[in-house]
């Protein structure tokens, strides 16, 4: 389970966590009421972890496009709680043409400016745990003994630095982003299924 | 954002990097995979979260330390490019540090079984795609991407990465890639095959390195006979598809003789067919489950006009 956990991890490192903050745009375009993005953001993970393979998803960011629509969809259905503005609004999720010429897998270069930058914006000791452990490929006593600090502090940093990025990855990278969180909740009037008592 | 999400992603973020360090015990174990069990969203939050060391690995090998400045690189993604190039450059320097350049090898393996089928997706992004019965080592540096392919068959799907080529081994046989499809087998007391899907490769043999290199383009098999010269012909795309039906669990045979197709079934399952001399030169067409050999056996029975039968784990074919 350890090793597909890694695997997976890496398919999704190339193929889905570049997408997350464009996933999330289109999310929020469907002005969820009351619908954690949050969750919907998580359980679409948790769908490409439990898929039992993932070698027939020929356009990743289409595929996860379509999960996450699903699961709004499954919520709008089953929850009492949750509605949206207006069925047509799912349409939003529409999924592109799968790009031309494979511009959908990101250029490496850009890749590695969108991760240095997320890592510029780590407090320092996280940042540098983190490019020893996982650039480097450092033992994590060869990281505490480089930075003098402790192993316990070094598992630390990481996790820290992990939870920081998760969230950086999640808006894009971009230092200040503009995408103010959940404010968008649908104003009521466009409320089609409002929630029942 | 809740702040029941933020603390499944503290949580997450926390297990992973505990796994990615190998210090959880027996007991942290089993409550970790006790706390993924519990909910779907922290099984999705630690994936996100193996993703976030997934993609930081990524650079790993082309940002390394400090290239020194004489460094022949050429304009590539050396670390001192990133840092130039993005504000991480001061404080990535500062980690590393004026420390001596720390090649780490890691060494990672994969392997199939009789009748398995596994893809990986390596580091760089490359697929490697295993066929049954095969085994592979990886070892990564910055100046290569080195797989060693030990036994069986694999597909290649190389990221594209042309400072950094992408190096398959097969006994003495070494291919030669920066970005490309491929495919390379080493069956017992077979050559050992290349097969281009797409792009180009180049191979040679570490048993004589004098000898030009030969380049293979899409489309082309590449044979690596022990000893001697190697050969490359041209395939028609139909038999390309064909050699590379195991990718879809299926077996393409093309008026090959059951004595063929046994072997070929062998590959792929314990259970054994067995052909009586008399009928092994008789010839089959068709698509086959990898599988299921006794399912060819009663097909290949049927419409040759011929008996079998199946006995424990064998299937005879007279």
């Amino acid at each position: 389970m350890s090793q597909d956990f890694r695997e997976r991890g890496r398919w999704l490192a190339r193929n889905v966590l570049p997408h997350e903050a464009l996933i999330r745009a289109k999310l929020r375009n469907l002005h969820l009421y009351d619908l954690d993005m949050e969750d919907v953001i998580q359980e679409m993970y948790a769908k490409f972890l439990t898929l039992p393979s993932l070698q027939a998803i020929r356009y990743p960011k289409q595929y996860a496009l379509l999960t996450a629509r699903a699961i709004v969809i499954d919520h709008v259905r089953h929850s009492r709680v949750v509605s949206i503005t207006s069925c047509g609004d799912l349409e939003l999720l529409e999924i592109p043409e799968p790009d031309a010429n494979g511009e959908q897998r990101m250029e490496f270069k850009q890749e590695v400016l969108a991760v240095t930058a997320a890592l510029d914006q780590l407090p320092k000791m996280c940042r540098e745990t983190l490019v020893l452990r996982r650039i480097e490929g450092l033992s994590q006593r060869d990281v505490a003994r480089r930075l003098k600090i402790s192993e316990k502090t070094v598992e630390k940093h990481m996790a820290n630095g992990v939870r920081l990025l998760i969230k950086l990855f999640g808006r894009g990278g971009k230092p200040r982003a503009t995408t103010s969180t959940t404010k968008e909740l649908v104003l009521p009037e466009n409320v089609i299924d409002k929630p029942r008592d | 954002m809740s702040s029941i999400n933020h603390e499944i992603d503290r949580l997450a973020a926390k297990w992973a990097a505990a796994r990615d360090l190998g210090s959880l015990s027996a007991e942290e174990e089993a409550a970790f995979e006790a706390w993924l069990a519990a909910d779907i969203r922290h099984l999705g939050a630690y994936g996100r979260a193996e993703a976030v060391l997934g993609r930081l690995e990524r650079l790993n090998g082309i940002a390394l330390d400090a290239t020194p400045d004489g460094d022949a690189v050429p304009s590539g993604w050396t670390r001192r490019r990133i840092l130039l190039a993005g504000g991480a450059a001061a404080s990535l320097v500062a980690a590393v540090g004026i420390a001596e350049v720390h090649l780490r090898r890691r060494q990672e393996a994969f392997s199939t079984e009789i009748g398995q089928m596994r893809e990986i997706v390596l580091s760089d992004g490359s697929v490697v795609t295993l066929n049954t019965n095969s085994e592979i080592s990886v070892q990564f540096t910055r100046e290569a991407r080195n797989i060693n392919l030990l036994r069986g068959e694999a597909l290649f799907d190389v990221a594209k990465n042309k400072h950094r080529p992408f190096i398959v081994s097969a006994g003495s046989t070494r291919v030669r890639a920066v970005g490309t499809s491929f495919m390379v087998s080493m069956l017992p007391k077979k050559p050992v095959q290349v097969l281009v899907r797409e792009g180009v490769i180049e191979l040679r043999r570490a048993d004589t390195p004098e000898a030009k290199p030969v380049r293979a383009s899409a489309n082309i098999q590449a044979i690596a006979p022990p000893g001697a010269p190697i050969i490359t012909v041209a395939m028609r795309e139909d038999k390309l598809m064909r050699d590379l039906a195991w990718q879809h669990g299926s077996i393409a045979l093309d008026n090959q003789t059951l004595a063929a197709a046994a072997d070929e079934f062998a590959r792929y399952s314990e259970v054994r067919i067995i052909v009586a001399p008399g009928v092994s030169n008789r010839t089959v067409t068709g698509l086959f489950a990898s599988h299921d050999p006794v399912g060819f056996a009663k097909a290949a029975a049927s419409v040759l006009k011929l008996q079998m039968e199946v006995k424990g784990r064998e299937v005879r074919i007279f």
